[in-house]
C-alpha cells in the first residue's frame, strides 16, 4: 500500500503531460489519495517494508514504513495537499509538483542508499523547475548547479558505503563494521551531499534566490522538501551511521544558525529575509539531530514541524504581498486576516509564549542543559534575539507604516488556510502533543537501529 | 590509474565552476564532475583479470574473483541517465536565461540583482 504514495503522483504526472488541462485536478487527486493512504495506515508502531520485485532484503530495493517515515511522509504530503487547494499557486506547475511529490515520498520511504540518491536527484530537478516560476531562471540555474554537485557527492558517499560494506541496503549497512577512516569519509560526503537540500552552511547560497524568486517555491521547498531532506539527515546519521560524523554536522549547523539569522536581519526583501530565517531554523534542527539521542531527534522534528507550519503561513502571505504590491508599507491594514496570520506565524518563529515555537524552543534548551551543552543554547538565544529584531521590524512595517493607494483583492483560500494554520500554532502551544507525540515517535524510530534492522531484514517473503 | 583520472577530472570540473563566467561552461563543468564520479564508480567494481559479468556456458559458476562486480555498472547506467536529465534541464534554463538577460555570461547579463 505504501508504494502508492510514490506510484500515484508519478502515474498522474505522466497522465497530465498528455492532458495538460487536467494537471491541477490530478494534482489535487494525487494529494488527496496520498493523504488518505497515510491516514489509513496511521503510525504503524513497527517497521514494515514493501519489497520491490520480490527481492528479499538486503538484495533489491525495499520501501520502509515505520513511525519515522510515516510522520515525515505525513508532513510532506500535508503541505502538498495544502498547495493543491490553491489553483492560482499551482498554475502550470501541476506536473512538476506531482513529480516532486513522488520524489519526496520516495526519498522518505526508501530503504536503499542508491535509490535515495535517485529520488534526491528527481527532487532537485523538479524543484528547479518549480524554482524557475515567474522567470526566475538564473537563480533556478544556480540551484541546479549546486544541487547537481551535491548529487554527485551524495553518489560518491553511497559508493564509498558500498565498497566499505558490500551493500546498499540501509539496514544492512548499519549492521556492518566500517573502519574509522572510511566512516569519516562516508559521513563527511553525506553531510556535503545533503547539505544543499538541508540548507547547511556553506551550501545554502541558492536559498535566498530561489525562495525570493517566486511565490510557489518557498511554500513547497521551504516546507515539504526541507522536511524530507532533514528526515534523511536523521535517518542516515541517526539510524545508519549511529551518530558518526555528528561533530561535523553540529559545527556546520551552529555556523548556519548565526549566518542565517544575521543575513535575515540585513535583508530588505520580505521573502528573502524569511528564506534566511528558514536556513537558520534548519541549522537548529540539524544541530539537534547531531545530538543523536531519541529525545533530541524527536525535539528536532517537533521544532521542524512548528517551523514548517509557520513558514508555510509566512511564505504564503509574503508571496501574495510581494507579487501584488510594489510598496508593502501598512499593507496589512487592507488585509487584516492575512496580517493576523502572518504575525502569529512570525511570533511562533521567534518562540513567543502562546505560540508553538515557544514549546519547541523551550524543550530544546532544557534538553541541551540536561546534556550539559551550553554552547548551542547560547547560540540559540542569540539567534532568538536577532529574530526578535527582524520579526518586529517587518511587523511594524507591514502593519503601521503609512499605506499607499494600491489595492488587491483578498485571497480567500490562502487567507483561510493561513488563518487555520496560525490558529493551529496556538493550539500546539496549548496542547503540544498534537505535534510532539508524532515527532517523539519519529525520534525513537530513528534512534532505534536494532528495531530497524530486525524489521527490514526479517522479511520472509521473496528471495533470490 | 583510473582513480587518478577521476580525481583529475573532478579537479577540472571544480576549476571550471570556480573560474568560468559563462554559465554554459558551468553546466559543462558539472557534467565533467558527473563523468569523473561515474568513472570512479566503474573502477571500484573492477577486478584484475575479471571477466564481463555475464553468465554463459563458458562461465557456469559465480566463483568469487572471476567476474567484475556488475552492480557499480548498473548504478552508473542510472547515474548517466540522471546526468543527462540534469544537463537537459540546465540547457533549457540557459535558453530562457539568455532570452531574459540577453547573455549567459555573468558579467554581461542584464537585470540580475541580488
Amino acid at each position: 500500500m505504501i508504494s502508492l504514495l510514490i506510484a500515484i503522483p508519478l502515474l498522474l504526472a505522466f497522465v497530465s503531460v498528455m492532458w495538460k488541462r487536467l494537471a491541477k485536478p490530478l494534482f489535487f487527486l494525487a494529494a488527496v489519495t496520498n493523504m488518505t493512504v497515510l491516514l489509513a495506515s496511521w503510525f504503524p508502531n513497527s517497521v514494515e517494508i514493501h519489497v520491490m520485485g520480490s527481492w528479499k532484503p538486503p538484495f533489491g530495493i525495499n520501501l520502509v514504513f515505520d513511525n519515522a517515515s510515516f510522520y515525515a511522509a505525513l508532513v510532506v504530503n500535508f503541505f502538498f495537499f495544502l498547495v493543491s487547494l490553491m489553483p492560482n499557486l499551482v498554475e502550470s506547475y501541476g506536473v512538476s509538483l506531482m513529480l516532486l511529490m513522488a520524489a519526496a515520498n520516495g526519498f522518505v520511504l526508501t530503504g536503499d542508499l542508491f535509490n535515495s540518491f535517485v529520488f534526491m536527484e528527481i527532487m532537485t530537478i523538479t524543484a528547479v523547475t518549480v524554482a524557475s516560476r515567474r522567470e526566475n531562471f538564473y537563480n533556478a540555474f544556480k540551484y541546479l548547479i549546486l544541487g547537481g554537485i551535491a548529487g554527485s557527492i551524495y553518489l560518491l558517499a553511497t559508493i564509498f558505503a558500498y565498497t566499505a560494506t558490500g551493500s546498499l541496503n540501509m539496514a544492512h549497512v548499519s549492521m556492518a563494521t566500517i573502519s574509522a577512516s572510511s566512516l569519516v569519509a562516508i559521513t563527511t560526503l553525506y553531510a556535503i551531499g545533503l547539505g544543499v537540500e538541508a540548507k547547511l552552511f556553506p551550501l545554502n547560497g541558492w536559498v535566498s534566490g530561489v525562495y525570493g524568486g517566486n511565490d510557489l517555491a518557498p511554500v513547497i521547498l521551504g516546507t515539504s522538501v526541507s522536511f524530507a531532506a532533514l528526515y534523511m539527515v536523521g535517518r542516515l546519521f541517526g539510524t545508519v551511521f549511529h551518530g558518526s560524523g555528528a561533530g561535523v554536522l553540529y559545527t556546520l549547523a551552529l555556523i548556519t544558525i548565526i549566518i542565517g539569522e544575521v543575513a535575515a536581519l540585513r535583508q530588505q526583501n520580505l521573502l528573502k529575509a524569511f528564506a534566511y530565517s528558514s536556513v537558520a531554523q534548519a541549522g537548529v534542527v540539524v544541530a539537534m539531530i547531531s545530538k543523536g539521542t531519541s529525545r533530541a531527534m524527536g525535539l528536532a522534528y517537533f521544532h521542524l514541524t512548528n517551523d514548517a507550519v509557520a513558514k508555510f503561513v509566512i511564505f504564503l502571505v509574503a508571496g501574495f504581498l510581494v507579487y501584488n504590491y510594489k510598496n508593502l508599507n501598512g499593507v496589512f491594514k487592507k488585509h487584516k486576516v492575512l496580517g493576523a496570520s502572518f504575525s502569529m506565524a512570525t511570533f511562533s518563529l521567534v518562540g513567543f509564549p502562546l505560540f508553538a515555537g515557544f514549546q519547541s524552543k523551550l524543550r530544546i534548551i532544557m534538553e541541551l542543559f540536561s546534556m550539559k551543552d551550553y554552547l548551542f543554547p547560547a547560540v540559540m538565544l542569540l539567534a532568538t534575539l536577532i529574530e526578535v529584531g527582524y520579526v518586529v521590524r517587518w511587523n511594524v512595517k507591514l502593519w503601521f507604516e503609512e499605506e499607499t493607494d494600491e489595492k488587491a483583492d483578498n485571497p480567500i483560500v490562502a487567507g483561510t488556510l493561513a488563518l487555520i494554520l496560525s490558529l493551529l500554532l496556538v493550539a500546539v502551544f496549548i496542547k503540544p502533543e498534537i505535534f510532539l507525540g508524532g515527532a517523539m515517535k519519529m525520534g525513537n524510530a530513528l534512534a532505534d537501529t536494532k528495531d530497524y534492522i530486525h524489521g527490514v531484514l526479517s522479511v520472509v517473503k521473496g528471495g533470490m | 590509474m583510473v582513480y587518478i583520472i577521476s580525481i583529475i577530472l573532478v579537479g577540472i570540473g571544480v576549476y571550471g565552476l570556480m573560474t568560468q563566467k559563462n554559465l554554459f561552461k558551468h553546466l559543462i563543468s558539472l557534467s565533467i564532475i558527473d563523468t569523473a564520479v561515474n568513472i570512479f564508480i566503474v573502477a571500484t567494481g573492477y577486478v584484475n583479470g575479471g571477466k564481463a559479468p555475464i553468465y554463459t556456458k563458458n562461465f557456469p559458476s559465480f566463483a568469487i574473483g572471476r567476474f567484475v562486480d556488475p552492480l557499480p555498472q548498473a548504478l552508473v547506467l542510472t547515474a548517466i541517465v540522471i546526468g543527462v536529465g540534469t544537463l537537459a534541464v540546465g540547457a533549457s534554463l540557459l535558453v530562457r536565461v539568455k532570452e531574459k538577460h540577453s547573455s549567459i555570461d555573468v558579467e554581461n547579463m542584464k537585470g540580475v540583482g541580488e
